[in-house]
């Protein structure tokens, strides 16, 4: 494609980084896969542009071949990548190297890995200032503080000499962020830097990257498979799809109306509190396999809108306004007139709308604690305690989905186990039904935990992968020997993988042979088989793409209306929750600070940290479009939290959440607020409410 | 009459179990996808090939009896022999009667030392004297380059036709599973065409007929391999150590394996005393050097041995006692690395969230040790298996070096390797014993490793492609 024209301001006249038809391969010589195919894009100076898309669709290798790290049996067959003025495919390798962290940074998702565990930062970051500017050993070390100042660390003279593992996960990113800044790049990668991070974390993050792109005026390649990150930092995106860039725009136009039926189907499986009452859009089908040389529009076998054209011309770039650029034959003058408008909104099966009866308790935590005691010294006295779960308090009932929010180190996960007595309680009592499950006798627990189940995060490490899908799914039937013969055990695992959508072929199948939401839905089977009353969903959609999160959250809301489930959903993510959830529970630092039916805490959050969770979910509702007019690059008002989560080894005195709480109050530091009723059953744990009442 | 001697009875348990594997996981589809990848796989066939020539040499030595005597007893009934004989030595036998005075190098027909010598008028010449039976159907040193490659031909052609024969009747074979004919079915193989790399398969087949003829007749004429000290067939002792080789390198791990798994498994899952009990013991264990403990108790089995003499009614079943014992106490000795890994991988997966699912659904702790852990750390045994496969085959060399590895009346390569130790040091050097026992053990060892490589791929689900 030609050369985009400057869309934001047009003081820019040359781009930063312009790609032109880029082509990797990925693979052997005959039958290659074709990760990166015919992408072009820019970026100018000053700008963040997102390359948003599922896994698997390229975006990484993108990132890879600009950089020219791509794996083993990678290469680049066509394209050019100029950045100011000189094509990088043309570079020797010693010159690349000092284009790469030079003028072109990059930072990668995972800080943790990407840092050398045995060498302080500041020795990092030092080696990353050194190779692009000759300084002076002192002037070195200044740098670096000026380096560590920059990226927000606070008192960087003395966490300069620190190792990674003394710094949490934000801290490290921002550590990530410094080394890149230290070539003083144009342009900056940024490969999903804020996925593995909490979304307060996120935030900070992302400002300081956006702040930091103010001052030094670089140009941001940000990679992203969240709509919520892309809609707070970028100013452009480039939707991609099987190695291809399917939609360009603004990103202000892309949320008022995305173009391509891909796009469009991405925000409309992002599960909202105004979706309730529907089930989640899913995209039909997997992305289609890289090794075939693509003639037809590449999204032509999932997409719903697709006309008989789709299928015979491979679509070419239709700008619809300024800078608002989509690859679907939808867009064409003449196939536009034939397709009607109305199909765009397909219908979506309703579901049932809540109920508001309270429904019968199933299970009762009460005063749950968890402890694990800190042990130091030759003979391993226990010097203090981590306080993981400090006292929740929760009912279950039949049919009803209970939210757990929080981030991590909140405790919400060992609440899980606690109430499974996978974890050891340290104090207090779950009782299911009319049994105390803590204390009971192994084997009588063993009985009941055919009532009480558990879905993981990852699917495929809560699977073994050296046994067939058939002997997953049975492996409860025969713990609790339900079924007598072979034959009527694996007659119940069909039934019930039938019932979360997989064929009977895949019984004799490994899991590894699964894509992501098909594993889950397997996990799902299994813990279905045993046919529980309740189950605690462990965040089973997190590791998923949007898609295919869609798919499970409507899979599970499914399955609760059949079999009258309850489910513990813990999760950190609050859009989830307003889907999904009828009441919410949001932990900080082992204690529940705020209880309440879901539609009252996501329209009005009391207490100050779950507003800024609220905060954290994408704005895009199109309805609002015309807001979106007045602002100027803000677009949301987020609020954004200081600091880091606290450990609960020591935990803040007085309200946990006061040393980053922006309405904290004096009285704050003090002592732990008692709950305040809200509502039916809800209660919020805050002075504000207190003085109220 | 046949004999069971007890590493005899292991290797039978062995095979036993060996083919209950394969009968088990021909019927589970799933379970026999590994065995397809190796054999699917061309470096598995080729190396496996040569483990199972190894195998079937090793077998045919363990296959042992009383042989009969030509005489009757009084009562007219067929006596046997007290001499233990195994089917190998009735095949080699011309190898085990031909023995010589002493050195000779690999097809001569002097030997390799000067002897005095009356000659008939009454002189004593020191001369080269001639060799009993290699090259003995000589006139003239002249002659014999001519004469080996008259035989080499004669030796390869009889191998060429055997190996014919043995192509067409298992394409024969084939053919007739597949319903072609027998031409379409060469074609196919010929072109590699087949499932199953054949014409690999096959040309190797070819190949190792074709060398045992070769060697089978040459052998019939001279020592291909020389004789030792004692003028004993080289040839014939590297072929009889090879089931040393084998029993040493199979059976150890066979006996070690149960403790190390158990152990291992058990300290990783169940951590707390049972984890620190298993720790001391194999810290305990590590902490005394190895070799010291296997000369305390092979010297100690000696004792025993001399001093209950009446217990053994031949030398064969006190070499074999002392090989089993040999075996024993390199596993008590070797179990101690196998095990620490095992609880390594078994503390990292016991933390994973399918063992919490398990738990979830109370399955007991045994059931979860089982079918989660055992499997998903049975490529660290596989890769143990092999590893010290080949390093106890040297390990037995370096024991038969300082006298407390097999006994010295039995065949193996350590005891080759040691008694050509010596001579090394003399001019000129006596090379052959050395090299015959290394190129054995070489082509043993490497093979193993190869397939080692295939067999680990081969359990990885990982490492396969998605279907």
């Amino acid at each position: 494609m030609s050369a985009e024209k400057p869309t934001v301001s047009d003081t820019r006249q040359q781009p930063v980084l312009r790609v032109e038809g880029l082509l990797t391969h990925l693979g052997p010589q005959d039958n290659p896969l074709r990760v990166v195919d015919d992408v072009s894009f820019d970026i100018y100076r000053g700008e963040t542009l997102a390359l948003l898309g599922e896994s698997g669709c390229g975006k990484s290798m993108t990132a890879f071949s600009l950089m020219r790290l791509l794996p083993p049996g990678g290469r680049i067959r066509r394209g050019r990548v100029v950045l100011n003025g000189s094509n990088l495919l043309h570079l020797n390798e010693s010159e690349m190297r000092s284009v790469r962290g030079g003028r072109m940074g990059m930072i990668f998702q995972e800080p943790m890995t990407s840092l050398n565990p045995v060498m302080t930062v500041g020795e990092q970051i030092a080696e990353a200032v050194h190779l692009h500017d000759d300084l002076a050993r002192s002037e070195v070390r200044s740098r670096v503080i000026e380096l560590l100042k920059d990226v927000g660390i606070p008192a960087p003279q003395q966490r300069i000499d620190d190792y990674p593992h003394q710094m949490s996960g934000g801290m490290k990113q921002r550590v990530m962020i410094a080394m890149a800044l230290a070539g003083k790049p144009d342009l900056l990668i940024a490969d999903e830097p804020t996925t593995a991070l909490d979304v307060t974390i996120q935030l900070q993050v992302l400002q300081l990257m956006k702040k930091l792109q103010r001052e030094h005026g670089m140009a941001i390649m940000l990679i992203t498979h969240d709509l919520g990150v892309v809609s707070q930092v970028a100013d452009r995106l480039a939707v991609m799809y099987a190695g291809h860039l399917v939609e360009t725009a603004d990103t202000r136009d892309f949320f008022v109306q995305p173009a391509h039926p891909y796009s469009r189907k991405l925000l409309q499986a992002l599960p909202l509190a105004q979706r309730r009452q529907k089930n989640l859009s899913i995209i039909k089908g997997q992305v289609s396999s890289l090794q075939q040389h693509f003639t037809r529009c590449r999204f032509e076998p999932r997409c719903d809108q697709s006309i008989a054209a789709c299928a015979r011309v491979l679509p070419d770039w239709t700008e619809l306004s300024g800078g608002h650029k989509v690859r679907c034959l939808l867009w064409q003058p003449e196939y536009h007139l034939k397709t009607s408008q109305s199909k765009q909104n397909e219908p979506q099966q309703a579901i049932e709308s809540a109920r508001s009866d309270a429904g019968e308790v199933v299970l009762i935590a009460n005063n749950l604690k968890v402890y694990f005691p800190v042990r130091k010294g030759l003979f391993k006295r226990v010097v203090a305690h981590v306080k993981a779960v400090d006292g929740v308090s929760l009912e279950l009932r039949r049919g009803r989905t209970t939210a757990l929010v929080g981030e991590s180190g909140s405790g919400k996960t060992t609440v899980g186990k606690a109430i499974l007595q996978l974890q050891k309680a340290t104090a207090g009592q779950v009782r299911f039904g009319t049994t105390e499950l803590t204390g009971l006798p192994a084997a009588d627990m063993r009985r009941l935990r055919k009532h009480l189940q558990i879905i993981f995060q990852d699917p495929l490490s809560a699977m073994n992968p050296r046994m067939l899908v058939q002997d997953i799914v049975a492996e409860g039937l025969r713990a609790q020997k339900l079924f007598k013969s072979h034959k009527e055990v694996y007659e119940q695992v069909r039934k019930r993988l039938q019932q979360v959508g997989l064929s009977a072929d895949s019984m004799t199948r490994y899991p590894h042979e699964f894509s992501g939401g098909q594993r889950q839905r397997i996990c799902i089977a299994r813990a279905l088989a045993v046919e529980p009353q309740l189950i605690i969903c462990d965040e089973p959609t997190s590791a998923l793409d949007v898609s295919v999160q869609a798919q499970i959250l409507n899979l599970l809301k499914g399955l609760q209306r059949q079999m009258n489930l309850s489910y513990l959903f813990i999760t950190h993510d609050l859009s989830v929750v307003s889907w999904l959830a009828d009441e919410v529970a949001v932990m900080y630092l082992g204690r529940i600070v705020e209880l309440g039916r879901v539609e009252q805490i996501m329209s009005q959050p009391r207490h100050p940290y779950t507003q800024v969770l609220l905060s954290a979910i994408p704005e895009i509702d199109s309805s609002r479009a015309g807001a979106q007019a007045s602002n100027d690059g803000d677009r949301r008002k987020s609020i954004r939290l200081e600091g880091d989560i606290p450990s609960p080894i020591d935990a803040p005195s007085g309200c946990h959440f006061h040393p980053r709480c922006p309405k904290a109050l004096p009285v704050c530091r003090e002592q732990y607020p008692s709950p305040v009723p809200m509502g039916e059953r809800g209660y919020v744990c805050c002075v504000l409410y207190a003085e109220q009442s | 009459m046949p004999v069971v001697l007890w590493t005899d009875a292991l290797i039978y348990l062995l095979l036993a179990a060996a083919l209950l594997g394969i009968f088990l996981s021909r019927r589970h589809p799933h379970l026999s996808a590994p065995f397809k990848h190796i054999v699917h796989s061309r470096v598995g066939v080729a190396s496996g090939i040569i483990l199972l020539a190894y195998a079937a040499i090793g077998f045919l030595d363990t296959l042992h009896f009383h042989p009969a005597l030509e005489q009757s007893n009084a009562q007219g009934e067929a006596m046997v022999s007290q001499r233990i004989l195994s089917v190998l030595d009735i095949l080699t036998d011309s190898l085990r009667q031909h023995s010589e005075k002493t050195y000779s190098q690999p097809f001569a027909m002097y030997a390799y030392v000067k002897e005095s010598s009356e000659m008939p008028d009454g002189r004593i010449v020191r001369e080269y004297p001639r060799l009993k039976w290699g090259g003995a159907h000589l006139n003239d040193a002249q002659e014999k380059t001519a004469d080996i490659i008259h035989k080499s031909i004669i030796g390869v052609v009889i191998g060429l036709l055997f190996s014919m024969l043995c192509s067409l009747l298992i394409t024969g074979l084939l053919a007739w599973r597949k319903h072609r004919t027998l031409k379409q079915q060469l074609t196919k193989v010929w072109r590699n065409q087949t499932e199953l790399p054949w014409r690999l398969i096959l040309l190797l087949l070819s190949l190792l007929i074709v060398m045992a003829s070769l060697s089978g007749y040459l052998s019939q004429f001279y020592h291909i391999m020389g004789t030792d000290k004692v003028g004993e067939d080289v040839f014939y002792q590297a072929l009889k150590s090879i089931r040393t080789g084998l029993v040493i390198g199979t059976i150890t791990t066979l006996i070690m394996l149960p403790g190390a798994i158990i152990l291992g498994l058990m300290a990783g899952y169940f951590r707390g005393w049972i984890d620190d009990l298993v720790q001391y013991l194999y810290t305990t264990l590590n902490s005394i050097p190895g070799v010291l403990l296997i000369a305390a108790a092979v010297l100690m089995l000696d004792v025993y041995m001399t001093n209950n003499a009446e217990l053994f009614d031949s030398v064969v079943q006190r070499a074999d006692l002392r090989l089993l014992f040999l075996c024993v106490i390199l596993g008590v000795t070797s179990w101690t690395g196998l095990c620490r890994l095992l609880r390594a991988e078994t503390l990292k997966l016991r933390e994973m969230e399918y063992i919490q699912a398990s738990q979830a659904f109370g399955v007991n702790h045994f059931m979860i040790l089982l079918r989660h852990l055992l499997p998903n750390v049975m490529h660290i045994v596989f890769i143990t298996i092999v590893l010290d496969f080949s390093g106890l085959v040297l390990a037995e060399a370096v024991l038969s070096y300082i006298n407390i590895g097999v006994d010295p009346s039995t065949n193996s390569w350590g005891n080759m390797i040691n008694s050509a130790r010596l001579e090394l040091a003399r001019v000129p050097v006596v090379w052959w014993s050395l090299s015959a026992a290394l190129v054995f053990m070489f082509v043993l060892v490497l093979s193993a490793n190869l397939f080692s490589d295939v067999v680990r791929d081969a359990f990885d689900p990982r490492m396969r492609k998605p279907s």
